[in-house]
Parts: C-alpha cells; sequence; structure tokens
C-alpha cells in the first residue's frame, strides 16, 4: 500500500461520528427538522399555551381599557405587536432551554451537523408553530379589537413578514441564556432592545392599514428586517449554542 | 496586541497611567466646568439652559464610545480568546450604562424648558434608551451564570448583536427628521457652532473622557485582582480536598 492511498482513504469530514460524512447538509437538516416538529408535537401543550398567552394579552385591552370600539381600533396595533413579542419570548425560551436540560441538544451534535443548522431547523420549526398559528388566529384577534376588514390582510401579512425576524432573534437569545440560572425575566431584557425595529414598523404597518394607506413600504422594511435577522441571529444563536456545550463538557 | 494578555505586564503599563488620567480629569473637568458654566456666553434662544449641553453631548458620545470599546474586546475574546478582553467589558459596562443614563437624564433636564416636554418618542431619544437596556441586559447576563467564563462567552455575543444600534443612534437625526437637532459638531464641513461654544464643550469631552477611562482602569484592576483572588482561592481549595483524600487512605474504603 503506497502512502498515497492511505491519504485519499482518508474521509472527507473530520468527523468522529460517520454518519456525517455520509448525509449531505440538507438531509442532515431534514432529520433534525423532523426531530424538532417531533419534540414540538410531545410538548405541544407549549404551543396552546403560547397560543393562549396571546390571546389572554389582548383580551385584556377591552377589560383594561373599556369595550369602545373606537379605543380598541387606536390601541389594536400596537397591543397586536406587544402580545406577539411576548409570546415569541415565551416561545422561544422553551425552544433550547428544555432540549438542553434533557441532553438532546448535546445529542443532536452527534449526527455531525453544524451548530448553524440546528439553529435554522429550530428556527424553521418555531416560526411554524409560534407565528403560523399567531397568523390563523389574527382574524378573531382583529374582530375583538374592532379592527376593520380590510386592514386584516395587511395586518396578517405584516405579522408573516416580522415574526421570522422575531422568532430568529429570540432563539439567539434563548441560546444566550439557556445555561443561566434564572430564565424569562433576564431573556426578556435582552430581547426587547434588540426587537424594538419589528415591533416599531409592524405597528406602524397596522396603523396604515386602519386608516387606509398603503402599506408596502412597511411590509418592505418588515421583510428586511427578518432577512437581515435571519443570519444574524443564526449565526450568533450558533456561537452561542457551540459555548453552551462546550462548557458542559 | 498580545503584549499586553498578561495581565501582570498589562497592571505594569497600566499603573502608572492611572494617576495621570484621575489627576487630568479632575483637572480638565474643573476648567472645562468654569469655561462652561460662568466664561461661556449664553444661547441667543436658549438662553443658560444650553449649558446643560456641555455635560449632556460628552455623555452621549462616551455612551457610544464605550460600547464601540466593548464591541472590540469582545471581537478580541472571540478570535483571539484575549484573557484580558472579557474582563475590560465587565469594567467597562457599568460606566457606559451611568454615561447613558447621565445623557438620558440631562436631555429631560435641558428638553423641559426648551421642548416643554421631559421626554418624547423621538428617534434619536428611544435608540439611546434602547443603548442603555443594552448595557443592563449585558451586565445582567455576564452575572447570570454559576461560572463567569461562561457569562463572559454569552455577553460577548450579545455585545456584538447590540452593535446594530450604534449606527441607528447615529444617524437617527438624519434617517428620521423628528424633533433632536442634527449632528452640529462631526460635519464634513466645519462644526455649526461657534467657538466660545465648542472649546468648553472640546475640554469637557476630553476631561470626561479622561475620567470614564479612569473609572475603567481602576476597575479593570479590581477585575483582575478579584480573578487571580478566585483562582488562588480555587487552587487552595483543590490542595486542601487533595491533603484530605491522602490523610485518609485505604482505612475508609477497604
Amino acid at each position: 500500500m503506497s502512502p498515497s492511498s492511505v491519504t485519499d482513504a482518508a474521509p472527507a469530514t473530520q468527523s468522529a461520528y460517520p454518519i456525517a460524512a455520509v448525509l449531505p447538509w440538507w438531509r442532515l437538516l431534514g432529520q433534525l427538522l423532523r426531530v424538532e416538529l417531533s419534540s414540538q408535537w410531545h410538548r405541544r401543550g407549549d404551543v396552546i399555551t403560547v397560543l393562549a398567552f396571546y390571546f389572554l394579552v389582548l383580551i385584556l385591552a377591552p377589560l383594561g381599557l373599556g369595550p369602545a370600539s373606537a379605543t380598541l381600533r387606536g390601541v389594536a396595533p400596537g397591543l397586536v405587536w406587544i402580545a406577539a413579542l411576548l409570546s415569541v419570548i415565551m416561545a422561544v425560551e422553551r425552544g433550547i432551554r428544555p432540549d438542553h436540560q434533557d441532553g438532546s441538544l448535546e445529542a443532536r451534535f452527534f449526527t455531525g451537523a453544524s451548530a448553524e443548522l440546528i439553529m435554522a431547523a429550530k428556527a424553521i420549526v418555531l416560526v411554524l408553530t409560534t407565528i403560523l398559528p399567531l397568523i390563523l388566529v389574527s382574524p378573531m384577534i382583529f374582530a375583538v379589537l374592532a379592527v376593520p376588514a380590510s386592514a386584516m390582510v395587511p395586518g396578517a401579512l405584516a405579522i408573516l413578514l416580522g415574526g421570522p425576524g422575531l422568532v430568529v432573534i429570540g432563539l439567539a437569545g434563548a441560546a444566550l441564556t439557556a445555561g443561566a440560572r434564572q430564565g424569562g425575566a433576564l431573556l426578556a431584557v435582552l430581547l426587547f432592545p434588540l426587537q424594538l425595529p419589528v415591533l416599531i414598523f409592524g405597528a406602524a404597518a397596522l396603523q396604515r392599514a386602519l386608516t387606509g394607506e398603503p402599506v408596502v413600504g412597511e411590509l418592505q422594511i418588515l421583510a428586511a428586517l427578518t432577512l437581515f435577522s435571519l443570519p444574524v441571529g443564526i449565526m450568533a444563536g450558533a456561537a452561542a449554542l457551540r459555548g453552551l456545550i462546550r462548557d458542559d463538557a | 496586541m498580545h503584549r499586553f494578555a498578561n495581565p501582570t505586564q498589562f497592571n505594569r503599563l497600566t499603573a502608572p497611567v492611572r494617576p495621570v488620567l484621575w489627576l487630568l480629569a479632575c483637572g480638565l473637568i474643573g476648567v472645562g466646568l468654569y469655561l462652561s458654566l460662568l466664561a461661556s456666553p449664553p444661547d441667543y434662544q436658549q438662553g443658560d439652559s444650553v449649558r446643560i449641553m456641555y455635560v449632556h453631548v460628552p455623555a452621549a458620545w462616551l455612551g457610544l464610545f464605550i460600547y464601540a470599546t466593548m464591541a472590540g474586546a469582545a471581537i478580541a475574546g472571540y478570535v483571539w480568546q484575549h484573557p484580558l478582553a472579557d474582563l475590560y467589558t465587565r469594567a467597562a459596562a457599568p460606566v457606559g450604562a451611568c454615561f447613558t443614563a447621565l445623557c438620558l437624564i440631562t436631555g429631560a433636564i435641558w428638553g423641559q424648558p426648551i421642548w416643554g416636554v421631559w421626554w418624547v418618542w423621538d428617534a434619536r431619544l428611544t435608540s439611546v434608551l434602547i443603548l442603555f437596556f443594552l448595557y443592563l441586559g449585558f451586565i445582567a447576563l455576564v452575572d447570570a451564570f454559576d461560572r463567569p467564563q461562561r457569562g463572559d462567552n454569552a455577553a460577548r455575543i450579545l455585545v456584538l448583536l447590540g452593535t446594530v444600534n450604534l449606527p441607528i443612534i447615529k444617524f437617527s437625526v438624519d434617517w428620521w427628521n423628528t424633533l433632536h437637532q442634527p449632528a452640529s459638531i462631526a460635519r464634513l464641513d466645519s462644526p455649526a457652532i461657534h467657538a466660545s461654544m465648542l472649546w468648553p464643550l472640546l475640554t469637557m469631552a476630553l476631561g470626561l473622557s479622561c475620567l470614564a477611562f479612569a473609572i475603567i482602569l481602576t476597575r479593570l484592576d479590581g477585575e483582575v485582582a478579584r480573578r487571580r483572588w478566585q483562582m488562588r482561592m480555587q487552587r487552595q481549595m483543590a490542595h486542601n480536598r487533595a491533603a484530605a483524600a491522602h490523610d485518609t487512605p485505604a482505612v475508609v474504603t477497604s
């Protein structure tokens, strides 16, 4: 056996786990998505809790501010987005901390997947289980808050475009705090400043939709914020995940 | 840069700088206060309330600048695992938070007589408030872990995420034409401020910068000493454990 054939036989990927050499990244992503979906299914109570929380925050408005339609319509844009922001913070905390505590987060690394891929899979699944339900219930929410039907489509579009940005940045924050002693309040303090732009432009979109003005500009800014958040959030979250795993070892 | 990575060497380098910075801070702030409160003219529109600008503007600059240096240190810590970088961000964060708070408070005191309100949700004010909360988030996160190293790792990433806010603060007065006035010093053409006001402002800015970095370097010295003490305690405990294990051998186990 010549030396050159030995180097030729060396595996292409430097991984202790042979599966990494076998699976290309898209198949790994598929596997990770399946794992995330099934773990979300096992914790489906959490999804319902988050949705119920969203509803309850919004129901506090007519009870606290009075049921007059004009008042409700005035506060609806900000309120919808504040409730969405709080729900996302609740949801992302459940996206990482339990997996870290039961060790399944570390197990995901054994597949040879990069931290970025793991974060991306988590982000995709959390958008499906958090933002999608928010959009699905938005007709009811808008009806409760006396928002006219003409504003419903732009309002839902704003959540669809801005929501994934909230989730991705939120996941990065959740990965940063997953190993910390206290969770929720700390996560909220970290995330509010970073998620504020989405809140501002999301509420502005709905505000303009209410008065019948075109919302294309706001929707474009929301899409831009999300497109910017995707790589930044996933890379920051991946760095945090790696720190989390390394520190446990 | 790695020459300063050794805390002892860093300390030897900064130990003579610290008293100089403190003295400069005292002197420059003294002169600056005289110039700004007594020797400079009142504004033709704002009267004497313009004088709060001599504290407000340097505080705002320092709030931003200290965050930028923290971001630089976070990069150095992340890329080169520079041991002092994380200690620097820990030392600098409360100082930056204080200057940002000072900026917000003096702004509110100035805004009351001039704008007629303590606070408006103007783009500049809001983005500086966000900067303040970024500092608070950093301070909360860095101490939220059982092991300081973990806090450092997490806080670095947070600092870098927060840098997105810096250009937003800087350009908020240009992008959104709101209540806060645009920049009048750092402009490509000559500053839009008269020399009789520019000099007190620059003196105050320099003095407050010296004060900020005198505090940061003193705090950094304290952080280094604290880390060193913790290491020594850990070594002592490990030594005690080893000694205890050695003193009570086979009798217990067999």
